[in-house]
């Protein structure tokens, strides 16, 4: 490689409770590079893009910047230094303008009281767009944008910076085809202006499309770099995997009881279109969506959290209407939300959580009986082997992993025969993962019926014992166990 | 290995049980040993008027605290019942006292409407109730004094039992009962787990709108009960009821260890809140310094406990 080296980081570590999220990670980037960062989600992507971004501190290392060590203490620092970072969720307000959010915090002013410029925000803005070659209204409010044009946005926002390097994180997750091209397109384009880019994945397609380098990180450490041409995808999954799937996901096969929940006609004006499913006792019925495809939606409204337009729900086949979680937990529903966060209560200790969805069942006479809420817990801890150093923890001290198992016990606790699981590895490690997975096979087996969301292929594929994917709130196709293909499945995943 | 008694880290920690529990033996040793009145038997009666009612309406902003809200009405929803104790105990006899209780509790509920069903953020929900409540209370006691005379109605507050009025009787026992509440009833329970995470109390099956709502109600009927002994306590009373308690009031909870930012804390912390606080008070008043230095005081101590027990890493954005 000719041109010359702009950012180095070595030794860059990171711990978060009972994850060890970066272990000495070493990474090289040139000018005029796009330098892909491949690896399961867990695999410390995220964590390693923050830093660089200035949102997160590292615990040790070192970032040399054009030969120069630096230490990124914050967002607008990183600026500063000419590292953009493009999140995963995104930055903007969706209240305001393309051209405002482009300029925010640096919107151009006149003189001589410092009022907003409002022709020049908007023309300079319509220059950046005009240079990436992207067709929007700087005056459009970003609501009105589709995921792909404020992501692209994005991208205005942090060249308008005069950004030499740009950190992309999973860009293309919610980009359909042609937004996906467009993209590659405009990073081409600045590739050629000399623009660095840090490219985030965890999709193999990719990577050659893409990329010129690519590096692998697994479990917080890194595996290797590669130039593309040597990184077929073979080599590429194994190391990322580290071992073969089947032996990661162990899917034990469990014959499928009657009938527990069928779902016809199931719609949400906009957002979910006439959605029909049936689940078995023992079942695990995947369905597969991107992001934006509807998973969570759908799951909401399953579980009385949001209302649904139209549709009929049968539970052990009586028409039911949810219309509160509370309802929903009484016919036996359960749900595991895709941010963990959001379905814990933190401050509280392992047990008042695990009991939350069935307080009545430790109640006598209207009163807690601590005792009973104790051997509850025990149980739990003790079958779904939750690693904590006392039973009292509070939950936000546990690892990821072990938070799940938590939130999973609430709903064993509470008896319930339809379990929803959205996205149930998302941020937990390797080992976590096996682990949940045979807590699913194990609840299978019991009996009780799984709907899997997950965006995660692999994981789709090794454990659902039906597969349904989504795409913009519909299903658009269906595969019994063994039927799809990572591609198949992507194929219909993808809005057309 | 020999380890230290309290190491470094179990004090960090446990700052916010130890701390109020130090400010407590500090504050009493400190005025006993300036002024050795303060714990005499009349000092004693003096402390125990001036924290008996404040307990009270304290215990019910602590549910409220704990659910991650705030309650601006407490003191008016007092001031209010207290003042309709005094202005128709004539015509109404002891019904004044149950009518009292629901009205305040029935403003509580319209607190938390506020609060759960439109979601207007509690502090403005409850200061304009607060406000309302002001006026009607302006507009009910003209402004004037107001004494009662009936002396069983006194009596409620007043009755020396082991050399104790009283009302401290009934502030012990709805303290009890409080703590009672947050660790042993369901109710409890949902408190804390609103206060921890809303968004996850509502998944677990908890009707959050409707538990506010009547955490609120719970507050309002505190308050007024508050109100009621302290009418009973004073023998009447003005617009002047109350007057200096608003911000010793959500000092003593705080102080206690009930962080504003919710799911943490309880009504048996707020115990120790509400002795530090009213001592200090007292404490003051006996050795005769003069408001301007109490109010300055109250002022930094409310500032203070904010700062020492809110959750940091919780708070992303402060509006």
């Amino acid at each position: 490689m000719s041109s010359s080296l702009i950012l180095r980081a070595e030794g860059i570590d990171k711990s978060y409770p009972g994850v060890h999220a970066l272990d000495h990670v070493d990474f090289d980037l040139f000018e005029g590079e796009i330098h892909v960062l491949l690896g399961e989600n867990g695999a410390g992507k995220s964590t390693f893009m923050k830093i660089l971004s200035g949102s997160l501190p590292k615990d040790s290392g070192r970032i040399t910047l054009r030969g120069q060590e630096v230490e990124i203490l914050n967002p607008h620092h990183a600026w500063e230094l000419g590292i953009g970072m493009v999140y995963q969720e995104l930055s903007l307000i969706p209240s305001t303008s393309v051209a405002e959010n482009i300029f925010l915090g640096r919107l151009p002013k006149r003189k001589p009281l410092g009022t907003v410029d409002w022709a020049e925000t908007f023309s300079r803005a319509r220059n950046i767009l005009d240079d990436l070659g992207v067709d929007i209204d700087p005056r459009q409010r970003v609501r009105d944008l589709s995921m792909g044009e404020r992501q692209l946005t994005e991208i205005a926002k942090a060249l308008s910076m005069n950004v030499q390097i740009l950190l992309l994180d999973e860009p293309t997750s919610a980009l359909s085809e042609e937004e996906r091209e467009r993209l590659f397109h405009i990073l081409r384009g600045l590739q050629e202006k000399g623009v660095a880019v840090i490219y985030v994945s965890h999709r193999l397609a990719e990577v050659p499309q893409i990329g010129q380098r690519v590096t692998v990180l697994r479990d917080g450490k890194k595996i290797g770099t590669l130039p593309v041409e040597q990184a077929d995808e073979a080599t590429l999954i194994r190391m990322m995997v580290g071992r073969e799937l089947g032996e990661q996901f162990p899917k034990t096969e469990v014959p499928r009881g009657r009938e527990l929940l069928r779902i016809r006609g199931l719609t949400v004006e906009g957002m979910l279109h006439d959605l029909n499913l049936t689940l078995h006792e023992g079942e695990i019925l995947g369905i597969f969506g991107l992001l934006g495809s509807g998973r969570t939606p759908f799951a909401r409204v399953l579980f009385g959290v949001d209302r649904m337009d139209s549709g009929e729900i049968f539970v052990d086949g009586n028409k039911v209407e949810i219309s509160s979680p509370a309802e929903a937990i009484e016919l036996g529903f359960g749900y595991l939300t895709e941010d963990r966060k959001e379905g814990l209560i933190p401050h509280l200790s392992i047990p008042a959580n695990i009991t939350l969805a069935s307080l009545k069942q430790i109640c006598q006479l209207g009163f807690l009986k601590h005792s009973e809420e104790r051997q509850a817990a025990e149980k739990y801890v003790r079958e779904l082997g939750i690693h904590t150093p006392k039973l009292h923890q509070r939950v936000e001290f546990l690892s990821g992993g072990n938070q799940q198992k938590v939130a999973l016990a609430k709903w064993l606790c509470s008896r319930s025969k339809i379990l929803i699981f959205d996205e149930p590895t998302r941020g937990i490690d390797v080992g976590a993962k096996a682990e949940v997975f045979r807590l699913m096979n194990d609840l299978a087996g019991q009996g009780v019926g799984i709907i899997m969301l997950s965006s995660e292929l692999p994981e789709v594929l090794a454990m659902a014992d039906r597969i349904l994917v989504m795409a913009g709130g519909s299903f658009t196709a269906e595969f019994a166990r063994g039927q799809g293909t990572q591609e198949d499945l992507m194929r219909y995943a993808v809005v057309r | 290995m020999a380890r230290p008694l309290f190491s470094q880290g179990w004090l960090r920690r446990n700052m916010t049980t130890v701390g109020p529990i130090v400010a407590a033996i500090a504050i009493i040793v400190g005025f006993q040993a300036v002024n050795p009145f303060f714990l005499s038997h009349d000092g004693m009666i003096t402390l125990v008027y001036a924290m008996s009612y404040f307990l009270i309406a304290a215990c019910g902003l602590t549910f409220v605290v704990m659910m991650g809200s705030f309650d601006f009405s407490v003191v008016s929803l007092l001031k209010l019942a207290a003042l309709l104790c005094v202005l128709y105990m004539d015509k109404l006899g002891f019904l004044v006292i149950p009518l009292a209780l629901i009205i305040s509790t029935g403003l509580g509920f319209i607190n938390g409407l506020f609060v759960a069903r439109f979601n207007v953020p509690s502090f403005m929900a409850t200061l304009g109730v607060s406000v309302v409540v002001e006026g009607a209370a302006l507009y009910l006691s003209k402004g004037f004094l107001h004494i009662i005379y009936n002396e069983t109605f006194r009596s409620l507050a007043t009755t020396f039992i082991a050399g104790l009025p009283s009302i401290f009787y009934w502030a012990i026992g709805i303290w009890l009962i409080s703590t009672f509440i947050a660790i042993y009833t369901p109710f409890g329970r949902r408190t804390y787990a609103v206060g921890g995470n809303l968004i996850g109390a509502g998944l677990s099956g908890i009707n959050v709108e409707r538990h506010r709502i009547y955490v609120f109600m719970l507050s309002g009927f505190l308050a007024g009960l508050a109100g009621v002994l302290y009418m009973a306590q004073l023998g009447g009373g003005s617009m002047l009821i109350g007057a200096d308690m608003p911000i010793p009031l959500f000092a003593s909870v705080v102080a206690g260890g009930t962080a504003l930012t919710g799911g943490v804390g309880g009504p048996h912390r707020t115990l120790l809140g509400v002795i530090i606080i009213t001592w200090i008070q007292a404490g003051m008043l006996m050795l005769a310094i003069g408001r301007d230095t109490q109010m300055i005081v109250f002022g930094l101590i409310a500032l203070g406990m904010s700062v020492a027990t809110i959750d940091r890493k919780r708070i992303k954005i402060i509006k």
